[in-house]
């Protein structure tokens, strides 16, 4: 009790220094972006835009194919969580509840696989991808992502069901439920905040993921959000009020994202932190 | 009683194959063929715009590899890149977490605030930091001018400062993952040891030095595995900020200058088995450590 009264503020001066080292740079995103194009090119900078304008944020929705781009990357994530997680949650249901045979190998296949480094599989995929003339489409995105979000999809739900009480699925079947009826009626629905935690993380990593989709894109109108972004500096003479007004906009749903996933699984709750224990060992 | 046992534990096997058939089916169609072939092809001549020289190279992909000055060039910053950058996220991320453990008010603003970065694309993140190192128009050298503290500009994307530059940038991104690992672990331990530790008399460096430091080790091991594959493998803050100029291409980023701007699918994949068996051995050398930490404590 008495070292924490002791330091309290000091402890507390830190705690802000930290939070907003963590939030100056999107302040300096904010200002830039509601500056005029003309206000931007200043040394010393104005550390607030005189005057406000929106013109950075009207251009990014009327120029160019950022609109479509959100709804790439929005088509993209969410196709790839369902899908995942309808692979994941039967197969962790399986491994956290039933008789398996080579549990072991099945786990470190899936670990294998989250090993592997990304680079490595963007070539070979590309050949595979080309040959099925998928290059630009969402399936060349949506199955890759997938292939890399399963293993940790598979490890956070085969901890989750495990931590459920056997007695709600012995109910179920006293009830007259077959074991598959006890795991769709039962297991999967009082499962929630678990699947939640698991399509949290999957829907950011495929909304924020680079490498594939500057690959596996071939026009701009294919293009997911961060590579629209990567790309926006080479198409026209550097439009930085744009390129900061559309950084702004894909920022959005990441943030709701966040705050949702606060509700749900607070950072540094027991299931991310037992989920990289298991799976650095 | 005694027949419908064995039927019950069949059919419980028979759902377990249905449940798991689909994701192994898919893992093996899609995982197994991109691995396999990436190791084949790293024993060919296969370059895409030549392709009628496509042909069995044994290990000379390997050999050109050795004796490739880019290559080592680049294995060299890639390693001064991890170590310097992993070094000073444990660093920020375990003072961050030591001040953020029993936070009371504002836990979800806190929280919040230090998530924010990490949630962040780290393209985004990229752009968002190349408009503060600008030298037209750059936050840091504004308020450094403003201060006195440099007469100019400074190019901080230029030569000599790019790669501190990337370091920085990836700093701030990643140190709120370590700290959200290690605040994991401050929690998990439980706080009589810190009171034993007080009745027997111990400070608070002691406290920190004999509970908290041992306790955390685990933790502290599971952050460096993570972050130096990553680390290891960074590609996208680089290409963004630098695009490899200036000394600061790391192996991912000439990977993929081979595979994509080269097309030379043969030499390039040489490289990335080199590059899966460098962060594999890592990896393989920091879970040893990780059991290490685990039996000591």
């Amino acid at each position: 009790m008495k070292r924490m009264r002791l330091s309290s503020t000091g402890l507390w001066i830190t705690r802000l220094a930290i939070a907003a080292a963590c939030l100056i740079p999107f302040y300096w995103l904010l200002n830039i972006s509601l500056s005029a194009p003309s206000a931007i090119y200043k040394m010393p900078a104005d550390y607030w835009p005189r005057p406000p304008v929106i013109q950075n944020f009207r251009a990014v929705f009327e120029t160019g194919q950022f609109p479509r781009n959100i709804l790439n990357s929005f088509i993209v994530a969410s196709l790839t969580t369902l899908l995942t997680l309808a692979l994941a949650s039967p197969a962790a249901y399986a491994l956290a509840r039933l008789k398996v045979r080579r549990k072991e190998l099945i786990m470190a296949v899936f670990l294998g696989i989250a090993i592997f480094p990304a680079i490595g599989m963007i070539g070979p995929l590309y050949v595979a991808m080309a040959r099925l003339s998928l290059i630009g489409r969402y399936p060349a995105l949506v199955l890759p992502y997938t292939l890399m979000s399963l293993p940790l999809a598979v490890w956070i739900l085969t901890h989750y069901f495990s931590t459920l009480p056997k007695s709600l699925e012995d109910a179920a079947l006293v009830d007259g439920c077959t074991p598959a009826q006890a795991f769709l009626r039962v297991i999967l629905p009082v499962s929630a905040p678990g699947l939640f935690t698991s399509a949290a993380l999957i829907f950011i990593f495929a909304w924020n993921e680079f490498l594939f989709a500057l690959i596996m894109t071939s026009t701009p109108e294919s293009r997911t959000v961060p590579v629209a972004l990567a790309l926006f500096a080479g198409l026209h003479e550097l439009p930085w009020g744009t390129i900061a007004a559309a950084t702004i906009v894909s920022i959005a749903p990441v943030l709701l994202l966040v705050a949702l996933f606060q509700r749900v699984a607070p950072p540094g709750s027991a299931s991310t932190l037992h989920g990289a224990m298991k799976w650095a060992s | 009683m005694s027949r419908a046992a064995p039927t019950k534990r069949r059919r419980e096997s028979r759902l377990a194959v249905w449940l798991l058939a689909p994701s192994l089916a898919f893992v093996a169609l899609l995982g197994a063929f991109p691995v396999l072939s990436q190791f084949v092809l790293s024993f060919t001549h296969y370059n895409m715009k030549f392709a009628d020289e496509r042909g069995f190279a044994g290990l000379e992909n390997f050999a050109r590899l050795a004796a490739d000055a880019t290559f080592l060039q680049d294995f060299w910053q890639t390693i001064y890149f991890t170590v310097i950058s992993v070094g000073f996220e444990l660093a920020f991320g375990l003072a961050a977490a030591l001040v953020l453990n029993r936070i009371g008010r504002g836990r979800a603003a806190m929280n919040t605030s230090i998530v924010l970065p990490w949630a962040l694309p780290t393209v985004v993140a990229a752009t968002m930091w190349s408009l503060i190192l600008n030298d037209r128009m750059g936050l840091l050298n504004s308020v450094l001018v403003k201060l006195g503290a440099i007469d100019a500009p400074v190019v901080w994307l230029g030569p000599g400062l790019a790669m501190g530059s990337i370091i920085l940038a990836d700093v701030w991104k990643t140190t709120p993952f370590v700290a959200i690992i290690l605040l994991a672990g401050l929690k998990s331990i439980p706080d009589q040891y810190y009171e034993a530790a007080s009745l027997d008399g111990a400070g608070r460096w002691h406290q920190f030095r004999f509970v908290t430091v041992p306790l955390l080790r685990p933790f502290i091991a599971i952050a460096l595995l993570f972050r130096t594959m990553d680390a290891f493998r960074v590609f996208d803050i680089v290409w963004v900020l630098t695009g490899g100029a200036t000394k600061t291409e790391t192996l991912s980023v000439y990977i993929y200058r081979m595979l994509f701007r080269y097309s030379d699918l043969g030499y390039g994949s040489a490289m990335t088995v080199a590059l899966f068996l460098i962060v594999f051995l890592i990896s393989l050398g920091l879970l040893k450590l990780l059991k290490a930490s685990r039996e000591t404590v």
